[in-house]
């Protein structure tokens, strides 16, 4: 998940840098704003937390791939959306400065895609949803489904800052967002997963850590969080339609296309991580439109899992709550 | 987990050790912004700053093994990404004239950086895709095999390189130290104490996982199935999360009992201590 040094262009990487140190800025001025002292220790200890949960592993298909907690949408749901977005920036800059993992100089990025799209972003889908939802059930659907977008979010800014960083013409965007899309449908899925869980088991022993967004702070807050949604809730689709839009746009050619990801087939380990192109059999893989389709067919079949995990989590998660309350009564 | 898990190599003596902590950080800083955008053509230079980066590594007493098992897991991302830049464009055709010629005059090309040669290449390629609508299978003029994969190869070298940098500077500095200097770059006080309290706090969320693990382990016989894991897991998270916040109230009531409003005023006293 990480973005490296070298991988982005030094102007594309000063730009996503300003932006994440705005709304980090913005952040910490609400986080100061907070009446409550205790909201910073409690910052730091989420951001302690989520470093620590990072190292439980998570087994994925085989014994071999394991995936991990990213928690941006676990610590906006838990803190509020502005602590979140600081847990998580704290926990990008701890990771690059003490196991050197993303780069010094793409750090501004790293905290863009995953702090503030994993955290102000999710929150804004999650509080959308979960104002249609009530009770415990909202808060499993909402965050389920929150994290997933917002995994597949950054996904879409990272291949949008990666296309800014390079020349249109020594790289084709469609193989791109491929790769990234395949990648990341398993980790949203997986992060979906361990964010339901995990909160479940929050919600079944303490119910009241989770934060409760304001109700009515007024339209322009309402507003802002629908306009939030929908920029990452776009972004998230526009990874699944990225392939054909490209396409269409600049005139890349299919054929190189094409041909590239036939040699990209060919070539078992780059997909190993992720074998997630689903083509039906009976047509020839390389025909490029069924390559673009199942992007969007994986898109699609990405989505009714995540819709699963959370109407399954959250009955999980009914059941388990209404019995405790049934044993406190009687 | 080991006491040392963080600060393995960073508490050494040696000479580069003993450096400021504002020098190091300046010259890695340096190293990086260098080597990234430095257009790829002069691939000498970048090769000097590899040799450089590793005589620093080795004079930290580093050792190689721990280096390459680092720069192994830190590929398997960059090489896919540089792979499917590659791959994606189309391959130099199996025709006698074409291939092989273009291969080696691509590698040893000086037009081979990506970002450095945008208006030339943009023109030629202009020229090239009205080509590709006359005739398909017609391939880039310019380049071919040698410049799609030094395209590749510079993502690649860039990133190892950088990342070598930036190990060197993590594996020299004790993390407090990293910190007074983030401070004196100007970082906002209240990031330096959240980061700090992230540091002092995960040894003990890290240890009490270790414990909860120890426990699970002792209680369950055997390997779990896929699903039972992912529940286990989940619990395990869950619950750390749980004792996570109820310790975060405990220090932040320990913290007000010590005289604390809300300002991080500790962090300056203690870290102009150093």
């Amino acid at each position: 998940m990480h973005i490296a040094d070298g991988l982005l262009s030094p102007t594309v990487c000063a730009g996503a840098g300003l932006l994440a140190a705005g709304a980090v800025g913005v952040s910490l001025r609400q986080l100061q704003n907070s009446l409550a002292t205790r909201t910073v220790p409690l910052t730091g200890m989420l951001a302690a937390l989520v470093f620590a949960g990072q190292m439980v592993n998570f087994p994925l298909f085989g014994a071999n791939v394991s995936g991990h907690l990213l928690g941006g949408v676990l610590a906006a749901v838990i803190l509020g959306p502005w602590a979140g977005c600081l847990a998580l920036t704290v926990v990008l800059i701890v990771q690059c400065f003490l196991f050197a993992d993303g780069g010094l100089t793409s750090l501004g990025a790293n905290i863009l895609n995953m702090g503030v799209v994993g955290s102000l972003g999710g929150y804004a889908v999650y509080a959308t949803i979960r104002r249609r939802v009530a009770g415990s059930r909202g808060v499993i659907v909402a965050a389920v489904i929150a994290s997933w977008i917002s995994v597949l979010a950054a996904a879409a800014l990272f291949c949008l800052e990666f296309a800014l960083s390079h020349p249109a013409e020594s790289f084709d965007l469609t193989t791109v967002c491929l790769l990234m899309t395949a990648y990341h449908s398993v980790i949203g899925i997986s992060e979906a997963l361990i964010t339901g869980l995990v909160l479940g088991v929050v919600l079944a022993q303490r119910p009241d850590l989770i934060h409760n967004p304001e109700p009515g702070r007024g339209v322009i807050s309402n507003l802002g969080r629908a306009a939030g949604a929908g920029v990452i809730v776009s972004l998230a689709i526009a990874i699944f339609v990225a392939p054909f839009k490209s396409e269409n746009a600049d005139g890349l050619n299919a054929v190189a296309s094409q041909t590239g990801l036939e040699q990209l087939a060919a070539e078992p380990r780059v997909f190993a991580m992720a074998d997630y192109s689903l083509v039906p059999p009976g047509v020839d893989p390389a025909s490029g439109f069924w390559q673009k389709a199942s992007v969007s067919l994986a898109g699609v079949v990405g989505t009714l899992v995540v819709f699963a995990i959370a109407a399954v989590l959250s009955k999980l998660t009914q059941s388990r709550t209404s019995r405790l309350e049934e044993a406190h009564v009687s | 987990m080991s006491p040392d898990f963080f600060d393995r190599f960073s508490r050494g003596r040696t000479m580069c050790h003993r450096l400021p902590a504002t020098w190091k950080l300046g010259l890695t800083l340096a190293v990086i912004v260098i080597a990234v955008s430095l257009p790829f053509n002069l691939w000498p230079i970048h090769g000097c700053m590899l040799c450089l980066v590793f005589v620093a590594h080795s004079l930290a007493r580093i050792p190689v093994g721990y280096l390459v098992r680092r720069v192994a897991w830190l590929l398997p991302f960059v090489f896919g990404l540089a792979a499917s830049v590659a791959l994606s464009r189309p391959p130099v055709p199996l025709a006698p004239a074409g291939g092989e010629g273009l291969g080696v005059r691509g590698e040893q090309s000086p037009t081979v950086s990506p970002a450095g040669n945008t208006s030339r290449s943009n023109a030629s390629d202009k020229s090239n895709l009205r080509d590709d609508h006359a005739s398909p299978p017609t391939p880039l003029p310019h380049g071919g095999e040698g410049r799609r994969w030094s395209i590749a190869g510079a993502i690649i070298v860039r990133s190892a390189l950088a990342f070598l940098a930036a190990l060197w500077l993590v594996h020299v500095t004790p993390f407090d130290e990293l910190l007074a200097t983030l401070r004196r770059f100007g970082v906002p006080v209240l990031l330096v104490s959240l980061m700090s309290f992230l540091y002092r706090y995960s040894f003990v969320l890290l240890d009490e996982l270790d414990k909860m693990r120890t426990a699970r382990r002792a209680r369950s016989f055997g390997a779990a199935g896929w699903s039972s894991r992912w529940k286990t897991n989940g619990q395990l998270v869950g619950s750390l999360l749980i004792r996570a916040l109820d310790r975060g109230e405990r220090v932040h009531g320990a913290m007000c009992a010590r005289g604390w409003n809300g300002e991080a005023r500790y962090a300056r006293v203690r870290f102009d201590q150093e």
